[in-house]
């Protein structure tokens, strides 16, 4: 390593006391600006960016989206301190919520980082997400059961109207126009979001529906008298994932005709026990 | 005199019956335009004469006849002339005084925009009786511009390429209103990233009163930029806004409504907290007043006169965000011998955060902090020159996320540059500029926040540049090329040492 500075790349050779001049340039430096007062403060824990409600979110409550609660749930469970603040899809890295921010630091970590993150951390969770059994299952909650949540939610036009619009946009904007406008883009990325899952692009609510009630059967039956999924001592990220569809289905207020998805899972008394079991586990 | 016409009148049917030589047909055609433009001569001066003469005599203007006119309607150049053809004006009408005043609504009818530049005027005298004044017609003579101008084009620069589109309809219903539409992108991938920018516009403008000084205008827009070069995301709006600007004898004013659905998104994966925190919706709704006092002999190079220019906006009238924002800006210029001339400028602007809905609503919520698209922003060629773009007040990270209260101030000295004289659009310039932009603290109110930001304000000096230039004032543009230094920078602000290059239309 050689000590002398390295050429720069000036097509102009600048005489050495040129040089020191402009180096002695600014004359006098004083200390950083401080930052305006929504800028986040660099926070002694983890802060989880979710789907919340201001007040919810000073409480911990969880969250209203199960792609958010999923996680909320997980790091619960591993037994993480963190905090939970309210955002905008728009904030969150490649636009999915939740992600989250680590004590004292400025960076964010993405939704499908923060497993990980949570396993760095030392979260008390061990298991293998690549293990087939549990792969096969997630995937048959994060296909069949979504897509009945998504149909409920979103397609059903009184649940829609009623439930998702007013949580998902009014905490992005107090006009009317604007919700308006939102929720038709909300409604088309459901729809979206479903015909990429479902056979043949085409959407049939009996069809999805019966999916979904099959793999509540079937995650009912997997669970069995078991306290957690596949007999572990702890609960892990299928357990974290199954309540967060299990505690959204029970809570949402579905209107009287449209409740579909929410009949099946009653029928599924281990699972409503499972939820109850991890909802109080949870301290919610 | 040497014309041959002027000869003895006996010789005129002999040298008509002789051949005619061409050359002697090029003299004679010399001859006559000479004797016309004599005549003509003759004419101006015997009408100068007259109106010498009879510039006290008292007249009434008896009717204005227009020709010319196709679109424009009748009533709307009726209520143009209204004023000159006033009861107590036509009562005590001199020649000179009507001529003044014919002379003022033929200017009037060139502001409108919607006739040829060629406007002409001729007067004589009408055979309707008025008592004792003597009567005056007036005929005008107008030719309308094109109703219909597109422009279309491509821009292709340095790193940057776009397109845009403009159709402008002049005279939609008569009356002077124009429809203008326009649309145009831009992409460029300079050395400071990647910036793409769009908009959309449709505006509908008619002056009112058949004035062209007061003008009403409403129109909807939609735009896109990307601010990723210094605060990692892009900003969408979509909105409707109406104006109207009106001359009163402090100077011109400007009112305007905007409701605008703003959406901070993309952000990049390296964004700040800061720029997060304020990522999403937001809708404002604002009423903004613009008084500009302008003096100045040029907008892009003055050497003399002055600017005053107020903008004040109120944001809260429903929408999500709720502000007092007020900026000024001041500039004077002055003239020196040998062409040389000096400017000096200040701008300052506060953001107040207020309570939302203003306190009217029965839900009012505490002040909210600013957000990082209502900030204001300092540094870069055209106000804070030797600064980056934004380069000036708080930073988190690599983003620059604006203050709340600024003051800018810089001085130029202007030298013509040798051969090429005053009159050349080319100046040496030397420069000193500087300022300071801070945010409002969290604290326990908005007053507080205020008093700790202005005590903020006078910590130390503020950051400051100096440098040497030249500038070149193009019509459209002004173009600087400077070197500058900086002398005195706050810790994370990016000045930027040597060579900077400036484009604007409104330099400190």
């Amino acid at each position: 390593m050689s000590s002398a500075p390295a050429p720069s790349r000036t097509f102009l050779p600048i005489p050495p006391l040129l040089r020191r001049v402009f180096d002695s340039f600014p004359l006098k430096t004083y200390p950083a600006p401080s930052l305006p007062a929504s800028s986040p403060r660099p926070s002694q824990k983890p802060t989880l960016h979710i789907f919340t409600t201001p007040s919810a979110a000073t409480n911990g409550a969880p969250s209203f989206d199960p792609a958010c609660l999923r996680l909320q749930t997980y790091l619960r469970l591993c037994g993480l301190e963190f905090t939970t603040a309210p955002a905008s899809a728009h904030a969150a890295p490649a636009g999915e919520l939740p992600y989250l921010t680590p004590a004292g630091s400025r960076a964010a970590v993405p939704a499908r980082k923060i497993i990980s993150w949570a396993q760095e951390q030392g979260g008390g969770v061990h298991e293998d997400l690549q293990e087939p059994q549990i792969a096969a299952f997630l995937a048959l909650v994060e296909g069949a059961v979504r897509d009945a949540y998504l149909y409920a939610l979103y397609l059903e036009p009184t649940n829609f109207l009623r439930l998702a619009a007013p949580l998902y946009t009014r905490i992005s904007s107090s006009v009317g126009l604007v919700q308006i406008a939102l929720s038709h883009e909300l409604r088309a990325a459901a729809e979206t979001e479903l015909r990429k899952s479902r056979p043949g692009g085409v959407i049939v609510a009996d069809e999805i529906y019966a999916d979904a009630a099959a793999a509540w059967k079937a995650l009912d039956t997997l669970l069995g008298d078991d306290e957690w999924f596949f007999g572990a001592q702890q609960p892990g990220m299928l357990d974290a994932t199954v309540f967060a569809f299990a505690h959204l289905v029970r809570k949402w207020a579905w209107d009287e005709t449209e409740r579909r998805v929410q009949t099946p899972l009653e029928t599924c008394k281990r699972l409503m026990a499972h939820e109850e079991r991890l909802r109080k586990r949870c301290g919610w | 005199m040497s014309s041959p016409l002027a000869r003895d009148d006996d010789d005129v049917f002999e040298r008509l019956k002789s051949a005619v030589d061409p050359a002697v047909v090029s003299e004679r055609e010399k001859a006559v335009q000479e004797r016309v433009r004599l005549q003509y001569e003759k004419a101006q001066r015997r009408l100068a004469e007259l109106i010498e003469e009879n510039s006290t005599l008292p007249v009434t203007i008896a009717d204005i006849r227009i020709h010319g006119v196709k679109n424009t309607r009748e009533g709307f150049l009726h209520k143009v002339f209204a004023d000159a053809l006033k009861e107590e004006k036509q009562r005590s009408y001199t020649l000179n005084s009507a001529l003044e005043e014919l002379q003022k609504t033929t200017q009037k009818l060139h502001r409108f925009g919607i006739f040829h530049p060629n406007i002409s005027m001729y007067l004589d005298q009408a055979h309707a009786a008025f008592g004792d004044r003597t009567p005056i017609s007036a005929f005008i003579s107008v030719q309308e511009r094109g109703r219909l101008q597109l422009n279309t084009g491509t821009e292709v620069g340095n790193a940057e390429g776009g397109g845009y589109f403009n159709a402008t309809i002049r005279n939609v219903f008569g009356g002077a209103e124009t429809l203008y539409a326009s649309a145009s992108t831009a992409t460029s991938t300079a050395d400071v990233g990647h910036r793409t920018r769009s908009s959309y516009e449709l505006t509908f403008a008619t002056p009112i009163n058949a004035d062209p000084d007061t003008v009403f205008d409403i129109g909807a827009f939609r735009a896109s930029r990307s601010n990723h070069y210094f605060a990692s995301h892009e900003e969408a709006q979509q909105g409707v806004r109406a104006g109207l600007r009106f001359l009163t004898d402090y100077g011109s004013h400007e009112l305007n409504y905007n409701g605008v659905w703003r959406q901070v998104s993309n952000l990049s994966p390296d964004a700040s907290p800061s720029v997060r925190a304020d990522a999403g919706d937001s809708v404002k709704s604002s009423i903004t007043h613009t008084l500009t006092r302008d003096t100045r002999d040029s907008k892009l190079l003055p050497t003399t006169g002055s600017l005053l220019k107020g903008i004040t906006e109120l944001a809260g009238l429903g929408g999500d965000v709720s502000f007092l924002k007020t900026q000024v800006e001041a500039q004077r210029s002055l003239p020196f011998s040998h062409g040389i001339s000096f400017s000096t400028g200040l701008r300052a602007g506060v953001l107040v955060p207020l309570p939302q809905g203003l306190g009217f609503s029965e839900n009012a919520t505490p002040p909210r902090p600013s957000r990082i698209n209502d900030r204001f922003f300092l540094g870069g060629a055209t106000d804070i020159r030797g600064f980056r773009e934004n380069g000036l007040g708080p930073r988190d990270g690599n983003d620059a996320v604006g203050g709340d209260v600024y003051v800018a101030g810089g001085a130029s000295l202007f030298l013509p540059l040798p051969r090429l004289g005053a009159e050349s659009p080319f100046r040496l310039q030397a420069f000193v500029n500087g300022g300071r932009l801070v945010a409002l603290q969290q604290s326990t109110g908005v007053k507080e926040g205020l008093l700790g930001a202005l005590r903020e304000m006078g910590v130390g000096y503020p950051s400051m540049a100096a440098g040497v230039g030249l500038v070149y004032a193009h019509p459209v543009a002004r173009f600087e090329l400077n070197f500058a230094l900086p002398v005195v920078k706050r810790e994370e602000e990016r000045a930027r040492k040597g060579l900077q290059f400036g484009v604007g239309i409104s330099f400190l």
